[in-house]
């Protein structure tokens, strides 16, 4: 969980970098609205420690013209450089590490307007009602619809 | 010369002090002689005879009691039984004569009819005025004569009719007496006998033995019908004149007899005599001594009556009676019956009574062992039961709280399916479809398939009852699924599963693979907990491998270990646990297992942190 944070941290440094890369105007600790110059990168980040699961839902975003990227942990995701790419997220929950629920709280941290899309095989109601109310697009039980999915996928990219 | 009338001359002085002193001797003489007294017993018997040897003792027990002054006791056999005529008569009374010429005897105690009669002719011969006490003379020898003046004595009550009485009591139907003994005529202590004979032949038929030689006699006696009784009296010389003391002439007699024998001499009751009316040696001892004390101690021999000792008894021989198999309620009463013979018990109470508990305590002991086999063979049979049972509901219990990772890990394949499905079919939608991916897809789709399977395979076995007869099981199949089952839980834990199985030979080995699932499913959860609260990076470490006969599966783990008090042997015992709210049983299971399939489990602490369990089981051997 240490790492964690410290991830959190550096991403708060490396997204306000961006960010002035960019021309936003950011204060530290504070989310406030982006005013897009480019248009949204369409890349999706499916995080999952499930290789078969990473695998498939991979194959269905190509199959459906999105472009997607796997990570195997949370933490993989935060590290990688294409964080500012990224314009929506797909998390399991339960993952060694840093888990879903805490990669939603460490992007609040830093301020990083991600949508998250929460797909779980471990329903537990608190579990849920907690990421909705820190802001999930959605929150999908094992094995979703896809559809399901697809929808989720399109109100976290016009946001 | 005339001296004047008061003169008294010294001559005369001299002679009456003479006289006084003569006087005075003999006074100092009588004295003398008066504190001592002198008691001479005349017995009639040769020496041999117990009774008046007894008689005696009893005689002068109650002499040195009763009297005042110290009595020397003399005695005297005349044995007038085997020695009779004038000549010897005369020649035994010089003897003694001779013999207490310078004795003083106060007393003469005459035991026997004969030996009264004896006395009171040397008394005559001698013209001695001494005493005479007399013993041991039935009532019927001394009739109706009367005795002379100084003598004083005592009678006994000895007949036939009293042996007969005996006889009849000893002899159901009595009909035949056989008299032994010498010739009633010449027995001084039984001659009365004759008188009553008559009588005695009106009730019961007499065969008379008496004088015959001893062979004739045991001859006769041992052919005797069933209702005869033997009548005893003395034999001191048998016809062919052989000379016995009368009580080895009953031993004889009784152990020729085919009936038994009737005494009334109370020291033949040890030589086989079955009893009778005895004379008591002590009662008449006593009660001469008795007498003679009196006189003795002043009285005159014809102020003294005459009387009867009441010395004779019925006395019986126990081991006779039970010889001859009597009923004791048919003798007569007030019958004294000696050398009974104790049971066992009665001998050595406090032996046979230990014997007995030793016994009883053993018996019990062995019956109580009885049982507690029966017992244990019971508790064993119920224990296996028991343990089965508990088996199986610990395969529930993990069963239980494996559900979720269960669930979770048949629903993710099942989301990689559907995902894969989909996108199968959208890519056939297209213009052109991308068959490669679409076979892709389908590829994927069938490989999930698959683990999803092997998840509910692993769980169904887990949950099937097997009883059946051990097969051959792959450890690394068995591990392999109970991984599959703990995969969840190991990421949920950030566990890191470091897994090196033997890949030749496989390991297999016989056994229930439920069972040993279990076995490995126990020890992973364990080792899963152990490191709940660790510091330390956590690693599950799962090897099998191969040793001597033996394939081992060793389950490592970097967890706290187990609490300092307790030992590594301690941990498989039942209900030891260091969980909170544990039950314990998970590693007594464990080793049940282990030892079903004839292997060995160990624990040991790693050096750096955690637990190292072993497991080792025998290969299969081939068949």
């Amino acid at each position: 969980m240490g790492q964690a944070l410290l991830f959190c941290y550096a991403l708060q440094a490396v997204w306000l970098n961006g960010s002035r890369k960019r021309g936003f105007r950011s204060s530290p600790m504070q989310s406030h609205t982006l005013k897009a110059v480019e248009p949204k990168p369409q890349k999706i980040a499916v995080i999952d420690d499930d290789a078969a699961v990473r695998k498939a839902t991979h194959r269905l975003l190509r199959s459906l013209g999105y472009a997607a990227e796997t990570f195997e942990r949370a933490e993989d995701f935060l590290a990688s450089e294409n964080v500012e790419n990224t314009s929506c997220v797909i998390s399991d929950i339960r993952m060694p590490g840093m888990d879903g629920l805490a990669l939603q709280s460490c992007l609040r941290k830093a301020g990083v307007r991600l949508p998250v899309i929460f797909v779980t095989a471990f329903p537990d109601e608190g579990v849920r009602r907690s990421a909705l109310a820190a802001g999930a697009f959605g929150f999908l039980n094992k094995p979703f619809l896809p559809e399901s999915l697809i929808d989720c996928i399109q109100r976290a990219l016009r946001a | 010369m005339n001296r004047g009338h008061g003169y008294i001359g010294p001559a005369r002085v001299l002679s009456v002090l003479f006289v006084a002193l003569i006087f005075a001797l003999s006074v100092v003489d009588r004295s003398d002689a008066q504190s001592r007294a002198g008691v001479l017993i005349l017995d009639q018997g040769g020496p041999g005879l117990i009774a008046y040897a007894e008689i005696a003792t009893y005689l002068r027990s109650v002499l040195n009691a009763e009297t005042d002054r110290p009595v020397d006791v003399y005695s005297e056999s005349l044995d007038l039984s085997r020695f009779d005529g004038s000549a010897y008569r005369k020649a035994q009374e010089d003897f003694l004569r001779s013999k207490y010429a310078d004795t003083k005897i106060d007393v003469i105690v005459a035991l026997g009819i004969r030996a009264l009669d004896y006395a009171i002719s040397y008394r005559e011969h001698y013209s001695v005025s001494v005493p005479i006490v007399f013993a041991v003379v039935p009532k019927e020898a001394l009739g109706s004569r009367k005795l002379p003046s100084n003598v004083t004595g005592q009678t006994l009550d000895v007949t036939l009719a009293n042996a007969v009485v005996v006889a009849r009591s000893v002899v159901s139907n009595l009909k035949v007496i056989a008299l032994v003994g010498d010739p009633l005529s010449r027995q001084t202590f039984r001659f009365h006998f004759l008188q009553e004979i008559d009588a005695i032949r009106s009730r019961v038929e007499v065969m008379d033995f008496t004088g015959l030689a001893m062979g004739e006699v045991k001859r006769r006696v041992s052919n005797l019908p069933a209702d005869a009784c033997v009548v005893y009296t003395a034999i001191n010389v048998d016809g062919e004149g052989r000379t016995f003391l009368p009580r080895d002439a009953l031993e004889e007699v009784v152990n020729a007899a085919n009936r038994p024998v009737v005494t009334d001499i109370e020291s033949h009751l040890t030589r086989g005599a079955i009893g009778g009316f005895v004379v008591l040696t002590s009662v008449v001892g006593r009660h001469v001594g008795h007498l003679t004390s009196r006189i003795l101690n002043g009285e005159s021999a014809d102020a003294i009556a005459v009387a009867d000792a009441g010395a004779t008894k019925p006395v019986f021989n126990w081991r006779e009676l039970r010889r001859w198999d009597v009923d004791e309620s048919r003798l007569p009463e007030g019958s004294e019956i000696r050398f009974r013979q104790l049971p066992i018990w009665k001998q050595y109470p406090y032996r046979v009574a230990g014997i007995v508990i030793a016994v009883l305590v053993q018996a019990a002991l062995i019956v109580g062992l009885v049982f507690e086999e029966r017992r244990r063979r019971r508790a064993e049979t119920e224990n296996q039961i028991l343990l089965a049972e508990v088996l199986h509901l610990n395969r529930f219990a993990t069963a239980g709280e494996l559900t979720a990772s269960i669930a979770h890990e048949v629903r993710q394949p099942l989301a990689a399916i559907v995902a894969s499905g989909s996108a199968g079919l959208t890519w056939l939608q297209g213009k052109t479809p991308n068959i490669e991916e679409v076979r892709l897809a389908l590829t994927d789709i069938v490989a999930s398939s698959h683990r999803a399977n092997d998840v509910i395979q692993a769980m169904l076995t887990m949950f099937r009852k097997q009883k059946g007869p051990h097969a051959k099981v792959n450890l690394n199949i068995v591990l392999d699924q109970v991984l599959v089952l703990c995969s969840q839980k190991l990421q949920a834990t950030s566990i890191s599963l470091r897994k090196q199985l033997l890949a030749y030979p496989d390991p297999i080995v016989l056994g229930n693979s439920v069972q040993l699932q279990q076995l490995f499913l126990n020890l992973v959860m364990n080792a899963i907990e152990a490191m709940n609260h660790a510091d330390v990076a956590r690693v599950l470490s799962v090897r099998t491998g191969f040793i001597d006969n033996d394939f081992f599966v060793e389950i490592r783990d970097s967890g706290s270990g187990i609490p300092m008090s307790l030992q590594t042997d301690d941990i498989f015992k039942p209900f030891v646990t260091s969980k909170e709210g544990g039950v314990g049983l998970g590693l007594a299971i464990c080793k049940s297992i282990v030892e079903t399939h004839r292997g060995r489990i160990t624990a040991r602490k790693d050096a750096v942190s955690g637990m190292v369990f072993l497991v080792t089981i025998p290969r299969a051997t081939q068949t």
